[in-house]
């Protein structure tokens, strides 16, 4: 499965959406028989089946590649720095840390994690312990040699910082697991059986940096804005929340790539002007997750779209050791009582797909979950009429009462009111404006009640685990919800030791289920991620990994930068 | 020259008190640098720290938060903490960010330029539009004209400035292609000028509404004043009348508004640097402000003031040359 619709628009008579519907269908009908292939998992980090030789529909041919050419790319957010040992990478930050590192594994079209910058990954019997053969004759753009000492720096760095640790710690034995064999070998040992290693590699968490910068950068934290990694560019110049350059690197390791002269990355955090720059041609490409904007470029003969919606989710959360979503009673009773399909026709003009668990139908994890709560506004009622009986504290008129906080934005304003007019039989609603940057902190200590949220977008769902983890429940946990059930956790960690992918969505489907019964989330739909580019650009989806099979689409707005041409 | 003294000597206890100020009312703010440097890790209250059954995530985040306090000083008293950055800022060292490692003096020295380039183009288009249109305006008072700019300038006072930014941006930068619709820092000056034109044009419609308005009103009355009618009745001709005798003393209102839009605009034209992606000091000082990272907030803070006192400066010394009666009690002190 690519990562959802790549439209082309050169003189294709078919009306564009239809033509996105067709090729979305014929890649996942394809991918789905290349998951159904099964095969031999020692190699591939047991994270889905063997590629396929029955590929998905390819793009249009794009013609040749060109060499040359600058590209401009709006994105939506800037990062605190560019090391991915320390900084806090979200989408527009991997994108960016593309450019300038190779991640050690990449997905492939069947969302099988392969060997990238890493020349091999192998499991011992049980995957407990991961050897990383790194290629040889790499060198990273300050002139010290790739080497095994590189993923020894990168892990311990990783696991030694208090931010960039509290995902991947889950699946480490110590805060020191990589053990040198030779100049190009490391062994990686892991908390139990982590089938799943290499699906972790493919971001942030694999990017590999010159261990010569990063101890520099430990010295002098400005060095932060001046990454230096193995990857297809160098980085050029740097002016935070302004733009950053990066210029090609012509010792690249894969051979008569990049083929792009240099990629600048425009931070353009308000929707509606970058919409506007990519329209008047001043973008070449730009990230969007606004549907209607998405919706209008798809009529456009003029652009081409990338479009993800099968990975992450958009719902609401709630804190379920905070009154009165202690209270599961109270949790399905907002479930019951929100009219989705309202949400979406006011807040996204209709376009978007309901939620009904973690899964997206088109994903390959999807097993068909029917038993997340639909609009019944009087079994809605009914439960919170209940609920009052038993707990009048928390009540006031008959209704409940609870904080909803948000950051300050003209589309979370208007979701706000959205939902709290619909709940307005239910409950007495306060909006508690939260600036950005606390938004996070308050939801790691847990000082909210309900927050609108978007998370689940992993390819492979077990790096999204770390979020439902019992294991990381405390003071401050990025188990925002604090959802604790042994039951789930107990799945969690079969599906993490597994090698078989049918068995792993298996147990995946257990777990959707149980969370929808449990009800921490009110799913509203599935994030709708998009790239949007000038006819020129090509190269964005579908070229050729190092071994060999076709690269996967376009996940959460990342994609690989190095075959793109423009022409 | 002993005004011009006086006043400069102002400077220094106005940039105390300020700077002081702002140093103290950051510090009350919930939530500290630790918060910023640590994300969600951060303690804001360390008396859990003291629970023996701690879990392992929460006893490495006391330490590490306890860590970064001792770091940064945050323990130390507020005029101890206060005296050290005064200290070093008058050495140019505003500290490190927090969060990006980058001096805040670099940041600012990045910035800076760009947003004067933007005060002094909005200005500029402000003053060019206001001064001929209040004129006009106060001449033919309440004709046609002056009714027509009356309404136009309230209308461009109550709109709010992201309206009309977009507005803009989407007619003359996406539908016409007059203007890029961004601000490309590495583009060629005559480029840059072109891009900050709309960003500027934005500020300056707003800032034209006002300062036409101000001069229109006070150009009335001078209009009524005894030595006007004394001149027309000398058969001085009309233009002479309004260049010559009416528009001087009637711009005292105006610049004194000018002068305190210079520091406004400087750092508070954010919302315009947002849309056309302009690189001011905006942007910078509010992210400073919600990330609580206090180097920033103070330095910018600073740097304004700095400015302020200076264009005030520069506006007292206007005042002399409008008015040769204010230089003359000035010299006669």
């Amino acid at each position: 499965m690519t990562g959802g619709k790549h439209v082309r628009k050169s003189g294709v008579s078919i009306r564009a959406s239809r033509w996105a519907r067709l090729v979305v269908v014929l890649m996942s009908l394809s991918l789905l028989a290349a998951a159904c292939g099964g095969g031999d998992d020692d190699d591939d980090g047991g994270g889905g089946s063997d590629p396929t030789t029955e590929t998905a529909s390819d793009p249009e041919d794009e013609g040749e590649p060109v060499d040359g050419g600058d590209l401009v790319y709006g994105i939506e957010a800037e990062s605190d720095g560019l090391n991915p040992t320390t900084n806090r990478f979200a989408i527009a930050g991997v994108e960016m840390g593309l450019a300038v590192f190779d991640p050690l594994t990449a997905f492939d079209e069947a969302g099988v994690a392969q060997p990238y910058l890493a020349e091999s990954l192998t499991p011992n019997e049980d995957f407990s312990v991961w050897t990383i053969k790194l290629r040889a004759g790499i060198v990273f753009h300050d002139g010290t040699p790739l080497t095994s000492e590189a993923i020894k720096v990168h892990f311990e760095g990783i696991l030694a910082d208090p931010l960039t640790s509290l995902v991947p710690k889950q699946i480490f034995g110590s805060a020191n697991p990589v053990t040198i064999v030779d100049d190009l070998t490391a062994t990686v040992t892991m908390a139990g059986s982590v089938a799943t290693f290499p699906a972790w590699l493919t971001a942030q968490f694999g990017m590999i940096a010159s261990p010569t910068w990063i101890a520099a950068a430990k010295e002098d934290a400005a060095l932060n804005q001046e990454p230096v990694g193995t990857g297809p560019f160098t980085i050029d110049s740097r002016q935070l929340n302004t733009q950053t350059k990066f210029v090609k690197n012509p010792d690249y390791w894969q051979e008569g790539l990049p083929h792009l002269d240099s990629v600048t990355f425009i931070i353009a955090t308000d929707g509606q002007a970058r919409n506007q720059n990519m329209q008047a041609g001043d973008l070449d490409m730009m990230h969007t997750t606004n549907p209607e904007h998405l919706n209008e470029y798809i009529e456009d003969d003029g652009f081409d779209e990338y479009i993800d919606e099968l990975n992450e989710e958009t719902f609401l959360m709630m804190n379920m050791t905070k009154p009165p979503f202690d209270d599961v009673r109270v949790r399905q009773a907002l479930a019951y009582g929100l009219d989705r399909e309202t949400v979406i026709e006011l807040n996204d003009a209709g376009f978007g797909t309901i939620a009904n668990g973690l899964f997206h139908p088109d994903n390959l994890f999807y097993t068909e979950v029917d038993n997340f709560p639909q609009y019944d506004p009087a079994m809605a009622q009914s439960l919170i009429d209940e609920y009052c009986t038993d707990v009048p504290a928390e009540c006031d008129g008959g209704k409940i009462t609870f904080e909803y906080k948000t950051t300050p934005s003209p589309d979370n304003d208007l979701f706000f009111q959205t939902v709290q007019e619909l709940w307005s039989p239910l409950a007495t609603i306060s909006k508690i404006p939260v600036e950005q940057a606390a938004f996070i902190t308050e939801a790691a200590v847990g000082n909210y009640e309900m927050v609108l949220y978007r998370q689940f977008g992993a390819l492979d769902p077990d790096y999204d685990g770390a979020f439902i983890d019992q294991r990381s429940l405390g003071a401050i946990s990025i188990n925002w919800p604090r959802l604790d059930n042994d039951e789930i956790q107990a799945l969690l960690l079969q599906q993490r030791e597994e090698g078989d992918f049918e068995t792993r969505k298996e147990i995946w489907g257990e777990i959707t289920t149980k969370i929808n019964e449990i009800t921490p989330y009110i799913w509203i739909n599935h994030t709708m991620w998009g790239i949007v580019a000038k006819l020129e650009v090509n190269g964005v989806v579908g070229f050729e990994l190092p071994t060999g099979q076709t690269s996967y689409g376009m996940n959460e707005g990342r994609h690989s930068l190095a075959n793109i041409w423009i022409g | 020259m002993g005004f011009l003294l006086r006043r400069l000597a102002l400077l220094v206890p106005v940039l105390l008190v300020v700077s002081f100020l702002t140093f103290m009312l950051m510090t009350m703010l919930p939530g500290g640098p630790e918060v910023n440097f640590l994300g969600p890790q951060a303690v804001q209250d360390l008396s859990i720290c003291d629970d023996p059954e701690l879990d392992l995530n929460t006893r490495t985040a006391c330490e590490d938060t306890i860590k970064i306090r001792e770091e940064l000083n945050l323990d130390d008293p507020l005029l101890v903490r206060y005296f050290t950055w005064l200290g070093n800022a008058v050495q140019g060292d505003f500290g490190d960010s927090v969060i990006t490692g980058v001096p805040v003096s670099q940041t600012i020295s990045e910035r800076l330029p760009t947003s004067i380039a933007l005060m002094l183009y909005a200005q500029a288009i402000a003053l060019l539009i206001a001064i001929p249109v209040g004129i006009i305006s106060a001449y033919r008072a309440n004709g046609v004209v002056d009714k027509s700019t009356t309404g136009l300038s309230f209308a461009l006072i109550a709109l709010p400035s992201f309206v009309l930014a977009l507005v803009l941006l989407f007619i003359f930068g996406k539908k016409l292609g007059w203007f890029p619709t961004r601000y490309d820092i590495d583009a060629a000056f005559r480029d840059k000028a072109k891009a900050m034109f709309l960003p500027a044009l934005t500020l300056g419609l707003g800032l034209a509404a006002v300062y036409q308005r101000l001069l229109r009103t006070d150009l009335v009355a001078t209009l009524h004043e005894d030595f006007i009618f004394m001149a027309k009745a000398k058969g001085i001709p009309a233009r002479r009348i309004l260049f010559r005798h009416a528009l001087r003393p009637s711009m005292f209102s105006l610049i004194t508004v000018v002068g305190i839009q210079v520091g406004a605009l400087i750092g508070g034209a954010i919302v315009v640097e947002q849309i056309f992606l302009v690189p001011g000091l905006g942007l910078v000082i509010t992210e400073g402000i919600l990330r609580r990272e206090f180097q920033i907030v103070q330095a910018s803070v600073l740097v304004i003031t700095f400015v302020y006192v200076m264009v005030n400066f520069v506006v007292d010394i206007l005042y002399g040359f409008l008015d040769p009666r204010v230089r003359h009690a000035r010299s006669a002190r």
